[in-house]
């Protein structure tokens, strides 16, 4: 794999706070990296600092192996999707997508033929004299991306590509959006706040917070092996408990917490200096069941129907297991189900000791 | 209840007659065919006539004309610059500006044109053409300003930044994006500008100079030597020209400049 994107230790402060702080990273050729994090968490600063319209305090950018800290934005191979798209509102959509072209001095003929090619591929064609103003907000969205794709820059930006748009029309640019990466076979460096996007998009991620990375990888991996429970909420739901280590065989410990009956955890990869571990759970691998059939590779413990919220195609069973604990179920929806999760009734929550997974639990005295 | 919004058109109604009816009573007469008072004595376009076969009015309006159009050529070219630039301070530095541009729009205009005057004297700048555009430059250059900065601070910042990341220098994202985007309220006001400038007299009184009388000093002088229907004629172009450039000046902000504010979405 060739590299594409380098930030080596690269940290920017706006007056007193530090907006991104010590961040390296490593972005691949064709890859569809995604930023994951809560707003002011130095995501975009991110985006700006490798756009050019912001200059890192610290630290080392480099795009196709070349150092660009002191690159002008207007002299490096990037370009970069505004959240609020900031098309010109006085000039035509053909005038809009060809303005890099023309900044870039390309002769009319190249600049026609270009323009009208991407119009094509974000199937804008027969609105080349419209204002920005007359366009819808996919069409808006379509005509950014356009300007910045037809000059074919070594890495696209997006800040918030989908945010403006609404659920459906989300939907489909989702879609959108990863037909025209493959079919150019360019890099995207997408900034979301939003984790179903950024699990659907992208083929690699890093979950900021607080201006730092807290970790990166792949959809499935941040999902299912995140290091920190900081990461584990923000990608998906989560149930967590928090107990003691005491003792267990093998693979398997058994882990105590007040209130509840002991229930057994895998064994912590990496050594834990503290006993006080946090144990996290996804809504869907958990079961509700009666008790009566549980395997030795299962944990059930007892617990009372407080709320369901029903979404159509799933529900949300929330399960009291003590006074300080209580859990989400997450399972596809069913009548039948719904009329035996009654509030007030007692059930067995049950799940795969294997699914779940351990954190240690820092500054615990 | 319903009394009341009888009340209040009345009122407004009373408040335009008392702005517009001298002025109108001015434009009927420049119409009467009378040759002295009010008494009307029929429709007639001679003092019209009478007043384009005037060599002394015509040579007031092309001095007019050229003094406003200098003034308001020199208001824009160093307006702009300034209020861009202002844009890019931060902090005392423009208030400080700011409190100073809005200075020579109150103070009274006596003081101003004595204060021109003085100091033209002081540099022996000759009094003339140069000196009145200078002087109309006091207060139109202030006028300028106000009017770009307040359409400079609707524009998103954003629209630079996107030209900038598109491959324009400082100097094209100016020509290309910042310019073109400012242009309503550019226009709105060279439009000011000139009307302001058309229209002055007291500033003008004092640093006008031989051979550089404009219309408003003419009809100064003509009064003196009494009271002509060619004057209301004459007052009634004045006022038409200035009703015109303050209109289309305000027309045209409305119109063009909608959509700079309208934040895309």
């Amino acid at each position: 794999m060739e590299l594409c994107v380098r930030l080596d230790r690269v940290s920017k402060r706006h007056g007193t706070t530090t907006a991104v702080n010590q961040v390296s990273l490593e972005i691949q050729r064709g890859e569809f990296f995604s930023l994951l994090g809560p707003s002011g968490s130095g995501k975009t600063t991110l985006l700006r600092l490798i756009a050019g319209l912001d200059f890192p305090d610290q630290g080392h950018i480099y795009i196709q192996n070349t150092l660009v800290n002191a690159q002008p934005p207007d002299q490096r191979p990037v370009n970069l999707v505004f959240q609020h798209y900031a098309l010109f509102p006085h000039l035509s959509v053909y005038d809009n997508v060809a303005f890099g072209l023309k900044m870039r001095r390309q002769s009319s003929k190249k600049i026609q033929s270009a323009v009208g090619k991407m119009l094509e591929l974000v199937r804008l064609q027969g609105k080349e004299r419209r204002f920005p103003n007359d366009l819808s907000g996919g069409e808006q969205q379509r005509v950014a991306l356009a300007r910045a794709l037809v000059n074919e820059p070594v890495v696209v930006l997006l800040d918030e590509p989908l945010a403006a748009l609404d659920q459906q029309l989300r939907q489909s640019m989702h879609g959108e959006l990863k037909r025209l990466q493959q079919e150019l076979h360019s890099t995207f460096i997408c900034v979301t706040h939003q984790q179903d996007e950024a699990l659907m998009l992208s083929d690699r991620l890093a979950v900021m917070s607080a201006g730092t990375v807290l970790q990166v990888g792949t959809p499935q991996e941040l999902y299912h092996t995140p290091h920190s429970t900081t990461v584990a909420d923000f990608i998906g739901l989560s149930n967590t408990v928090t107990g003691v280590i005491a003792g267990g065989e093998g693979e398997i410990c058994w882990m105590r917490k007040e209130g509840l009956p002991p229930f057994k955890v895998p064994r912590p990869v990496h050594p834990i200096s503290s006993e006080r571990v946090t144990v996290m759970i996804r809504p869907e691998q958990l079961a509700i069941g009666c008790g009566s059939s549980t395997s030795v590779s299962e944990n059930s413990i007892p617990g009372i129907v407080e709320k369901t919220v029903f979404n159509g195609n799933e529900i949300f069973c929330h399960v009291r297991l003590s006074t300080d604990v209580l859990w989400v179920v997450r399972m596809p929806s069913s009548t039948f189900r719904t009329q035996l999760l009654a509030i007030g009734q007692p059930v067995q929550v049950e799940w795969l000791i294997q699914d779940g997974i351990i954190f240690p639990v820092h500054g615990v005295s | 209840m319903t009394r009341f919004p009888t009340m209040f058109i009345l009122n407004s109604v009373a408040v335009l007659c008392f702005l517009y009816l001298p002025v109108a009573v001015l434009i009927v007469l420049s119409f009467n065919d009378s040759q002295m008072g009010v008494t009307w004595q029929g429709f007639s376009l001679r003092w019209y006539d009478k007043l384009f076969h005037n060599p002394a009015f015509l040579d007031a309006m092309i001095n007019s004309l050229i003094i406003a159009l200098a003034s308001t050529g020199m208001s824009l070219l160093l307006g702009v610059g300034t209020a861009i630039g202002m844009e890019r301070l931060r902090g005392r530095a423009v208030s400080f500006i700011n409190m100073g541009l809005v200075l020579p729009l109150v103070i009274p205009e006596i003081l101003l044109g004595v204060a021109l005057l003085m100091m033209f004297v002081l540099i022996r700048m000759p009094l003339g053409f140069l000196t009145i555009m200078l002087g109309h430059g006091v207060f139109s250059l202030p006028l300028t300003i106000v009017i770009i900065r307040a359409r400079l601070r609707k524009l998103d910042p954003t629209w630079e930044d996107a030209a900038r990341d598109l491959g324009a220098d400082s100097w094209r994202v100016l020509t290309h994006v910042t310019l073109p985007l400012l242009k309503p309220a550019i226009v709105g006001a060279a439009l000011l500008a000139f009307t302001v400038s058309l229209d002055d007299f007291v500033v003008t009184f004092f640093v006008a100079g031989p051979g550089s009388t404009t219309l408003p000093l003419k009809v100064f002088s003509m009064i003196k030597t009494g009271m002509t229907p060619e004057i209301n004629a004459l007052s009634a172009l004045l006022v038409l020209v200035s009703i015109l450039g303050v209109g289309c000046s305000w027309c045209y902000q409305q119109r063009v400049g909608r959509y700079a504010e309208k934040r895309l979405l």
